[in-house]
């Protein structure tokens, strides 16, 4: 078991959120509150970068769909930067790869 | 350090100390004898008493002349201590010449019992012949009323577990009684198809969130489907409940899967909004009877796909793919997908607790391709049959099976060489 860490930086583009080690039933609500505490202007994008993310279990998935729901509400967009693949697997198997914006180089979206 | 070499024998300098010191001098073995803060007797062999200090006799409520010469060591004893006396104490110690620390009861003029801890020792002339036995008897009421409040506390924390242990097993049996209350109490009879479940709990404190149903839309179609809610316990089993109902009612309502799916995502949205997105996997279908084949409608969302083993031993699995999680987006999309099954054919929906096993030294996911070899291997079987081997493969998993798992499997028996088809 790996801590979860979500580290908050802001950039040009908009903010980006660190989701690094495990992220699942005791935790996931903790990713859900960074996001709703973190300020985030309308038309700017929310960047979740999972680069090192170790393990995602579906409390995990619920906790970045309303993570989702929440940039929407905001009217910004949500984009899922180095998704590891045991976590693409369960968004495939789900369907949510058709919801979800996942690309794989983060800095194209960061500016930094 | 010469200083401290000076004060070393500076105690007896505190003043009043030596006052003190010379009255304790003073203090004669007779008084300390009588006066102790123990009992004191001595008697001769055959247990007649011969001396017996005052601390005693005021313990016993006794005078001197009514016990010196005439009563025995065991006669100050209850019934029970006389008989333990008899048959232990004064054998041992007449064999050991020396025995201590044991307890008896002693009876007391007033009434109560004391107890008492003996300690008894035999004195010898110089030629080793025994004399006399001088015993110590030491006031035990503390320590008894320790011992019981010992006791006492263990029984009321062997109380206190027994109650744990009825409580657990009570929470056990009303979750067994809810858990059953969410699955089909027994599969229909379907006429010309052979249907099997399994249901494995991986926790018998905690209700499972693995569901399945199967049942009549009319005289031809039944409808089943099987999923897996998100989370676990009391929240997991309401939603569950919901689940199941609003499928039901949906089926009947519009036999199509896809719709029925789609009913469902609307009415958990609706019921979990905002910061409690709470949603499920599922694959429902219907089956519909045309002579020897039975047509399968089925939609999924979000669920792992189901198989066919077919009858002549090729495992079908019915891709899903695009089918969307249920209630967690309003705009979810299902997909359907359609089969037919013919005799020798078996139908089977699983939830991912079977995939997600982690097996063997290295914990690895058993995943999709195992189980569709696994399949590859049973095929052509009956239901039955495929859900005994999956049973045996989840028994086999162990610890690596985390999760609740749900198997429904419907097939069609094939046709046997001693049916309507006589071979010739």
């Amino acid at each position: 078991m790996k801590p979860l860490t979500i580290t908050a930086s802001h950039v040009p583009a908009g903010l980006v959120l660190e989701v690094a080690g495990d992220l699942d039933y005791t935790n996931a609500q903790r990713l859900r509150h960074a996001a709703q505490e973190t300020a985030l202007p309308p038309g700017r994008r929310l960047v979740v970068d999972l680069s090192e993310l170790e393990f995602c279990d579906s409390s995990g998935i619920t906790a970045l769909i309303a993570v989702r729901n929440h940039a929407l509400a905001t009217g910004s967009e949500m984009v899922l930067v180095a998704v590891p693949a045991g976590t693409r697997r369960l968004l495939h198997m789900t369907g949510l790869d058709q919801v979800f914006d996942m690309r794989d180089d983060p800095r194209s979206l960061t500016g930094r | 350090m010469s200083s401290a070499a000076g004060d070393s024998g500076s105690g007896r300098g505190i003043p009043g100390t030596d006052a003190a010191f010379s009255a304790l001098l003073e203090d004669s073995a007779e008084d300390l004898y009588e006066s102790a803060p123990c009992g004191y007797l001595s008697t001769l062999m055959d247990g007649t008493i011969a001396k017996i200090n005052a601390t005693l006799l005021g313990w016993l409520g006794l005078s001197r002349d009514e016990v010196v010469g005439r009563m025995s060591f065991s006669d100050l004893l209850t019934v029970g201590g006389r008989l333990y006396h008899e048959t232990h104490f004064a054998p041992l110690l007449r064999m050991q010449g020396h025995l201590g620390g044991i307890a008896l009861e002693m009876r007391t003029a007033a009434g109560p019992r004391l107890p008492v801890l003996v300690t008894s020792t035999v004195k010898t002339t110089e030629a080793g012949e025994p004399l006399l036995i001088r015993t110590t008897v030491f006031d035990a009421t503390d320590r008894r009323a320790y011992e019981k409040e010992l006791l006492r506390a263990r029984r009321a924390a062997d109380e206190a577990r027994r109650q744990a242990e009825a409580d657990r097993a009570r929470l056990r049996e009303a979750l067994a009684v809810l858990q059953q209350s969410l699955l089909p109490a027994v599969l229909p009879d379907i006429p010309g198809m052979e249907t099997a479940s399994h249901y494995h709990i991986a926790s018998d404190v905690q209700l499972g969130g693995d569901f399945y149903d199967l049942f009549p839309l009319d005289d031809d179609r039944f409808a089943f489907f099987l999923g897996d809610v998100c989370g676990k316990g009391p929240q997991a089993a309401a939603l569950t409940s919901l689940t199941r109902y609003t499928l039901r009612a949906a089926a009947l309502h519009d036999p199509d899967p896809a719709a029925g799916l789609s009913v469902l995502n609307t009415v958990l949205l609706d019921r979990y909004t905002g910061d409690d997105p709470r949603y499920c996997t599922a694959v429902a279908g219907v089956l519909e009877r045309a002579g020897d084949t039975t047509h399968v409608h089925l939609a999924s969302g979000g669920h792992p796909p189901a198989l066919v083993l077919r009858g002549d031993g090729r495992v079908d699995h019915l891709s899903t793919r695009g089918g969307m999680l249920i209630g967690a987006l309003p705009a979810a999309q299902f997909v359907s997908v359609r089969t037919a099954l013919h005799p020798g054919d078996t139908l089977l929906l699983y939830t991912d607790g079977l995939t997600e096993a982690r097996v063997g030294d290295s914990r690895e996911l058993y995943g999709d391709e195992a189980l569709e070899s696994f399949a590859a291997d049973l095929a052509p079987a009956s239901a039955r049959r495929v859900i005994d081997a999956l049973t045996a493969l989840l028994h086999g998993f162990g610890d690596g099976l985390g999760d609740d798992t749900a198997l429904l499997a419907l097939g069609l028996p094939a046709r046997t060489a001693t049916g309507s088809e006589t071979p010739e």
